[in-house]
C-alpha cells in the first residue's frame, strides 16, 4: 500500500449557518502533488487552512505522516506554508533569506550555515548564496523562495495561489519550473488554484470542489477525460465540454439535428451528450450546423456553431477558416463522447 | 473617417515615460485590445483618451474633432474598471440609472426607466435590480459595472482589465459575453488586457504596447503569424513561441534558414520522430493539447503534441520543422 502523508477524515467546517466544507475524505500520498481546485467560495482554501491548522475544523480528524494533529498549533504541525513565491526579504542576501526560519526556530548560526547548504546544494544554487534576490533572475528567486520553505525539511508543503500575483507570461514559465523542480525532489505538496489549466500542468492528482463538496478526486486526465458530473466536465477544459441536450427517439438512441446516434439509457429519459471541442471535426457530410463566429488564437481556431438549438465549440486547425452564417456539416468523434444524467448531474 | 484617432500621444510623469508617441485609429463598430505586460501604459493611455489624465503631447480625436482639451463628461466615453467601482449602499437598478441622473443630460425619468430595464435584459440581471452590489457575485458585479457603461450609449466604451480580478473560468465566460454583446450593440469598444489569450479571442485588432511604445498594430492573425520583433512574438501564444540564435537551431534542427539574428519557431509547427538527440524533460498534459520541453546540449525546445500520447520524462526524440514556418528577425533575443 502506498503511503499516505496527509490524510482528511471526514473533515467539516461550518461557519455558523454556512457549511464551507462537507465531510471531506482525502489522503495525499508521500511525494504526491495535489491540486485542490474550484471556483471562489467553493472550500478549497479552508481546508487547505484547516491542514495548516489555521482554522479548526468542526468535524473530522487530520493526519499528517502518521500523526493526528487535529489539536496542534500550526507550528507544531511540521507542514510549511508557501503564500508567494517570491516574498524574499530585499535587504538580506540568497543564504540569510534561506537561514531566516531556522534562525526564527532558535537553530544555531553554525547548523543553520550546514542545512542552508544542503538544501542548496540539492537546488543547484550554492554559486548564488551571497546575492540579494534583485540581482536574481527570476526563476533563481523562484528555487530561493523554495530552499527557504524546504530547509526545515518538513513533511509536505502547502501552497495558496502562490502564482497568482504574477502576470501571465510569467506564470505559465513558473509553473514549469515549479513542477520542474517537484520531478526533481518529490515533496508532499498541496496546492490551491481556481486555475484549470494550473492544475492540469502541476498535479499528478486533482481534488475539484464545488459548494464545499469534494466532486472527483482522480489522475488530470482522468478529470478531463471522464469528469464524473456536469460540473466537472465544465470546470475543467478552456472552454469546458459541450453539451447537447438529445431527444430521445428509443431506449438506445437518440437524435441531434435529425441524425440518430446510439445512446445508453438513463433515468428518466433524459440524456445529455457531453463532448470536448477538439472532438468535434468540420467534416465534408455529417450533423448540419451553422458557424455563428470563428475566433483565431494563434495556434488554432475555435468556432462557435449553431446545433440545432444549442451552440458548441469546435477546435479546429488554424488553417480551417469559415464566416459567419456559413454552413457546414460536422462529426462528432466517438472517441470524445461521454453521456450525462440531466437529472442527477453525474456521469453515465 | 475613424471613430476615434489617437494622434502620436506622450505622457510625461515626473523622471518616467509612461506613453511614449502612442498612434492608432480605429473605426465605428471596431473591437481595439491593447495589449502589454504590466507596467506597459495600458491604464494610463486609456486615461489619457478618457480625459482623466491630461498629456504632455499629441491628440485625442473623436470624430474628427481634437478632444484632447475636453473634460471627462463632455468626452461622451464610458470606463468599465477592474474593481467594478459599484455604489455598494445604492440598490442595480439605481447603479444603472445613475450615470443617466445629472440633470445636465437632459434624460427624463421614463428614458431612464426604459434604458436600464434594457441594459438589465441584456445583460442577464432583471432578477437582481433591487439586489444590493454586496449581495451579488462577482461576475453578476462585473455585469452592473458593464450596463452602468451600456446605459449611457456612449461613443466609446473603454475597458480597463475588466475580468482581471474574476476566477479563471468565470473570465473566459465573462469574455464571451462582452464580445457578444459589442457584436449585437455594434459599438466602438478599446480594451486593455495584460492576458493574450483574452487579446486573441476578442480583438478585431490588437495594439501590442511595451515601455509606452506601440510595437505592432494588426488583426490577432497577423500578429501572430507575423510578429515585428522576436519581444512580440513571445507575447503572444502559449506554450511561448521559442526563440533560438542560429547557433542553437543548428545544433538539432538542421541548417538553419539565416546566419544571423533570431530565429523563432512556435511549438505547434515542430515535428517529432522517436530516437534521436533531444531528451524529453518534461510532459505538461493540459487536456486538449501536451506540451513537450525537450533539451539537447542546454537548449530548450517546447513542442505542442496532441492530447494522447504516451511520452515520459527522458525519451529521446529529433525535432525537426518546415523552413517555410520559421520566423526571422535580425535583432538578438
Amino acid at each position: 500500500m502506498a503511503d499516505i502523508q496527509i490524510k482528511l477524515d471526514s473533515v467539516a467546517k461550518s461557519f455558523g449557518n454556512f457549511t464551507a466544507v462537507e465531510p471531506l475524505n482525502l489522503s495525499v500520498e508521500r511525494g504526491e502533488f495535489v491540486v485542490l481546485l474550484g471556483p471562489s467560495g467553493c472550500g478549497k482554501t479552508t481546508t487547505l487552512r484547516m491542514i495548516a491548522g489555521l482554522e479548526t475544523p468542526t468535524g473530522g480528524r487530520i493526519h499528517v505522516a502518521g500523526r493526528d494533529v487535529t489539536d496542534l498549533r500550526p507550528g507544531d504541525r511540521d507542514i510549511a506554508f508557501v503564500f508567494q513565491m517570491f516574498a524574499l526579504y530585499p535587504h538580506l542576501t540568497a543564504g540569510q533569506n534561506i537561514a531566516f526560519p531556522l534562525r526564527a526556530a532558535g537553530v544555531s548560526s553554525a547548523d543553520a550555515t550546514t542545512r542552508v547548504h544542503a538544501v542548496a546544494n540539492r537546488l543547484g544554487i550554492t554559486h548564488l548564496l551571497n546575492r540579494k534576490p534583485r540581482t536574481l533572475a527570476g526563476g533563481d528567486q523562484q528555487r530561493v523562495s523554495l530552499a527557504r520553505a524546504m530547509v526545515r525539511a518538513p513533511q509536505a508543503f502547502l501552497m495558496d495561489e502562490p502564482l497568482g500575483t504574477l502576470d501571465a507570461d510569467q506564470r505559465e514559465h513558473t509553473r514549469t519550473q515549479l513542477r520542474a523542480i517537484h520531478n526533481e525532489l518529490a515533496a508532499t505538496t498541496v496546492f490551491v488554484t481556481h486555475d484549470q489549466l494550473e492544475a492540469m500542468s502541476l498535479a499528478d492528482r486533482i481534488a475539484i470542489m464545488n459548494n464545499g463538496k469534494l466532486l472527483q478526486f482522480a489522475p488530470p486526465r482522468e478529470i478531463y477525460d471522464r469528469p464524473a458530473d456536469l460540473f466537472v466536465a465544465h470546470f475543467i477544459g478552456s472552454p469546458g465540454m459541450n453539451f447537447i441536450h438529445c431527444n430521445r427517439t428509443g431506449d438506445n438512441a437518440v437524435t441531434i439535428a435529425s441524425t440518430t446516434l446510439a445512446a445508453p439509457a438513463s433515468s428518466n429519459g433524459k440524456i445529455v451528450l457531453g463532448i470536448r471541442p477538439e472532438y468535434v471535426r468540420i467534416t465534408p457530410a455529417g450533423i448540419p450546423a451553422t458557424v455563428e463566429h470563428t475566433e483565431h488564437l494563434g495556434s488554432y481556431n475555435m468556432l462557435e456553431l449553431k446545433l440545432g438549438d444549442g451552440v458548441i465549440k469546435a477546435r479546429v486547425p488554424a488553417d480551417i477558416n469559415a464566416s459567419s452564417g456559413e454552413r457546414v456539416h460536422i462529426t462528432l468523434d466517438d472517441a470524445g463522447i461521454r453521456w450525462f444524467d440531466p437529472t442527477t448531474q453525474r456521469a453515465i | 473617417m475613424p471613430a476615434y484617432r489617437i494622434d502620436n500621444l506622450s505622457k510625461q510623469f515626473d523622471q518616467s515615460t509612461a506613453l511614449d508617441g502612442v498612434s492608432f485609429e480605429a473605426n465605428a463598430g471596431e473591437f481595439v485590445v491593447v495589449l502589454g505586460p504590466t507596467g506597459a501604459g495600458k491604464t494610463t493611455l486609456l486615461r489619457t483618451i478618457a480625459g482623466l489624465e491630461a498629456p504632455s503631447a499629441g491628440r485625442v480625436l473623436a470624430d474628427g474633432q481634437d478632444i484632447t482639451r475636453e473634460s471627462p463628461a463632455a468626452r461622451d466615453m464610458a470606463m468599465v474598471f477592474q474593481n467594478f467601482s459599484l455604489y455598494p449602499r445604492l440598490t442595480v437598478y439605481e447603479n444603472l440609472a445613475f450615470p443617466l441622473k445629472p440633470r445636465w443630460r437632459g434624460i427624463n425619468a421614463d428614458e431612464i426607466n426604459r434604458r436600464v430595464t434594457w441594459a438589465a435584459e441584456l445583460l442577464g440581471i432583471t432578477s437582481k435590480l433591487q439586489s444590493r452590489p454586496t449581495e451579488l457575485s462577482g461576475g453578476q458585479q462585473q455585469r452592473v459595472a458593464i450596463g452602468r457603461a451600456i446605459v449611457r450609449e456612449p461613443r466609446l466604451f473603454l475597458f480597463d482589465e475588466p475580468l482581471a480580478s474574476l476566477d479563471a473560468k468565470l473570465r473566459e465566460s465573462m469574455a464571451i459575453e462582452i464580445h457578444r454583446l459589442q457584436r449585437r450593440l455594434n459599438v466602438t469598444m478599446l480594451y486593455v488586457t495584460h492576458d493574450q489569450i483574452e487579446a486573441m479571442g476578442l480583438a478585431d485588432r490588437i495594439v501590442v504596447l511595451d515601455k509606452g511604445r506601440v510595437l505592432q498594430i494588426g488583426t490577432p492573425q497577423e500578429v501572430y503569424a507575423k510578429p515585428a520583433s522576436p519581444r512580440v512574438a513571445r507575447m503572444l501564444g502559449s506554450p511561448p513561441i521559442n526563440l533560438l540564435t542560429p547557433a542553437e537551431f543548428s545544433s538539432f534542427l538542421g541548417q538553419p534558414p539565416a546566419s544571423v539574428g533570431t530565429l523563432g519557431i512556435r511549438p505547434e509547427h515542430i515535428t517529432l520522430r522517436t530516437g534521436g538527440p533531444a531528451k524529453v524533460r518534461l510532459v505538461e498534459r493540459l487536456g486538449a493539447i501536451t506540451v513537450l520541453v525537450l533539451n539537447y546540449a542546454g537548449i530548450d525546445l517546447r513542442v505542442t503534441v496532441g492530447p494522447i500520447v504516451d511520452v515520459k520524462i527522458g525519451d529521446d526524440f529529433t525535432p525537426s520543422v518546415d523552413p517555410g514556418r520559421v520566423l526571422q528577425w535580425g535583432g538578438p533575443i
